[in-house]
């Protein structure tokens, strides 16, 4: 296998709402951000991966509106309708193989064009869920209940951990939620105690001598139905970050950025990836700062890179997940070149 | 055994397209009665409707220009099934034409509705213009179709 490196990355600033940018434009902001950055060119890349959801985007193919932008047309690209931490695998193996010297990496999300609430409660079963009203919150709301209970632990946990991201997404000049409402919101969480839904894209150049190399990667997937799972258990995650940890030869890393979609999430996940308390989890403010779709994972791998290529420690770890409450978690190890 | 069992489900869903600047420009261009491209200035190509990156060599399309509203019928098909129009939920009378046409000036094609109901009476590399609406909103359907100047 050949070694995998980060040549560059490029996000936009998150909002939670882009009606100045249509999908193509919005991956055009990221992908021309990301070329300015590394001084590529179309030209250069000899492949293309995305990332993002038909459903989400209310088309099918989803792809379609960031082909050009991406410069697919006539180049080999593909999809991936997960979160991009697992397109990124797809990439990643792609230049691996040596089949592809260079590979562009984007996702997108843009939650104000649809429902959310509506798109989510799509996502579940049709038959015997779906009539209950259940969707990506509410289900949020049983697993916090379920992670207080188990840990005996009060709802003020939830809301400590929401004021520590939302003090941390302040300083990032591209999350968008710096504060919300206290208010109810799919018991036993607040508003402020979810992850927002956001506009936003995220960019990526994969190839070969970048100042960061993706070392390993772990991924796992567990039972859909939520039934099938105790919520208050971070479910097939410590399987995902073993798997990375052992690709990558690296026992402990120096900083962390996950998915979080909930504050109860900030804290489960943390302790399904085995993080001491001396790594720096989500300096970003994480996803809590803003959840931008089937980039929310992306991002994550993006703000670990420009950490580590900045000296801010030399290994890291990004997380994103897929499907409802975490039942798909994708782990990656980054570690900066020396 | 008892016969199985299907559940008829009637989900909706409700989508808030953003045009964009580029989208914004074409639509509001329609509300004028006036057809807009964007034009490459590497390439050089002029597509409708604009958009931000160039479909065929993928960098910024800077330009914006207006284009004659009439071109040339370079395809043509009938549409028979019962078809409900995505903006409004109401079902399109049926048959109808729509085709391909580029227009005068531009190096792709844009599909729309025909007025001819007949494909027999339609013929490629017919000339067609574009047909406005009187009141128009600054939206798709101000472009009412296009009809042959022949
Ligand atoms: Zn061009």
């Amino acid at each position: 296998m050949k070694p995998v490196s980060i040549l560059g990355v490029a996000q936009t600033k998150h909002c939670a709402r882009r009606d100045d940018a249509n999908y193509m434009e919005l991956a055009f902001e990221v992908i021309q951000d990301l070329f300015r950055k590394t001084g590529w060119s179309h030209d250069r890349v000899d492949t293309i991966i995305s990332a993002s959801s038909d459903f989400w985007d209310g088309r099918t193919i989803s792809e379609i509106a960031i082909q050009d932008p991406a410069g697919a047309p006539g180049k080999s690209a593909s999809k991936v309708s997960m979160d991009g931490a697992f397109a990124l695998i797809y990439a990643a193996a792609r230049i691996a193989s040596g089949a592809f010297k260079t590979c562009l990496v984007v996702a997108h999300g843009k939650a104000s064009e649809g429902e959310p609430r509506a798109i989510a409660n799509a996502g579940f079963d049709p038959l015997f869920q779906r009539p209950i009203g259940i969707d990506d919150h509410t289900a949020l709301g049983l697993q916090a209940r379920r992670f207080l209970e188990k840990r005996g632990m009060l709802g003020s946990v939830l809301a400590e951990a929401a004021a520590q991201s939302a003090a941390a997404a302040a300083k990032n000049p591209n999350a968008h939620r710096r504060a919300a409402k206290h208010v109810l919101a799919a018991d036993p969480l607040h508003e402020d105690e979810i992850a927002p839904d956001s506009d936003g894209a995220c960019a990526l150049l994969l190839g070969e001598g970048g100042p960061v190399e993706l070392a390993g990667f772990g991924c796992a997937t567990d039972a859909h139905q939520l039934g099938e799972r105790d919520l208050g258990d971070p479910g097939v995650l410590p399987r995902a970050s073993l798997e990375a940890h052992r690709m990558a030869g690296v026992r402990e890393v120096d900083v962390a950025e996950i998915h979080d979609a909930s504050s109860a999430q900030t804290l489960l996940w943390r302790e399904g990836l085995g993080l001491p308390e001396r790594v720096a989890l989500n300096p970003s403010g994480g996803a809590m700062g803003a959840q931008p779709g089937f980039a929310t994972g992306l991002v994550r791998v993006a703000e670990v890179c420009e950490r580590l290529a900045r000296g801010e420690g030399r290994t890291g770890l990004a997380h994103g997940m897929t499907g409802f409450v975490g039942q798909a978690h994708c782990v990656w190890i980054l570690r900066r070149r020396s | 055994m008892s016969e199985p069992i299907a559940v008829r489900a009637t989900p909706e869903l409700h989508f808030r397209y953003a045009a964009g600047r580029y989208g914004s420009l074409f639509l509001r261009g329609l509300g004028e009665g006036r057809i807009l491209a964007s034009r490459c200035a590497r390439c050089p190509r002029t597509l409708v409707p604009p958009r931000v990156a160039c479909t065929h060599c993928f960098g910024k399309m800077e330009e914006i220009v207006e284009v004659p509203p009439r071109g040339t019928l370079l395809a043509f098909t009938l549409v028979a099934f019962p078809f409900l129009d995505p903006f409004t939920g109401v079902q399109r009378p049926i048959p109808y034409c729509y085709g391909m046409v580029q227009f005068e000036g531009t190096d792709n094609t844009f599909q729309y509705f025909l007025s001819e109901k007949d494909p027999s009476k339609l013929r490629v590399g017919q000339r067609v213009e574009a047909v406005f609406n009187e009141v128009r909103k600054g939206e798709l359907g101000d472009l009412l179709h296009f009809r042959a100047l022949e």
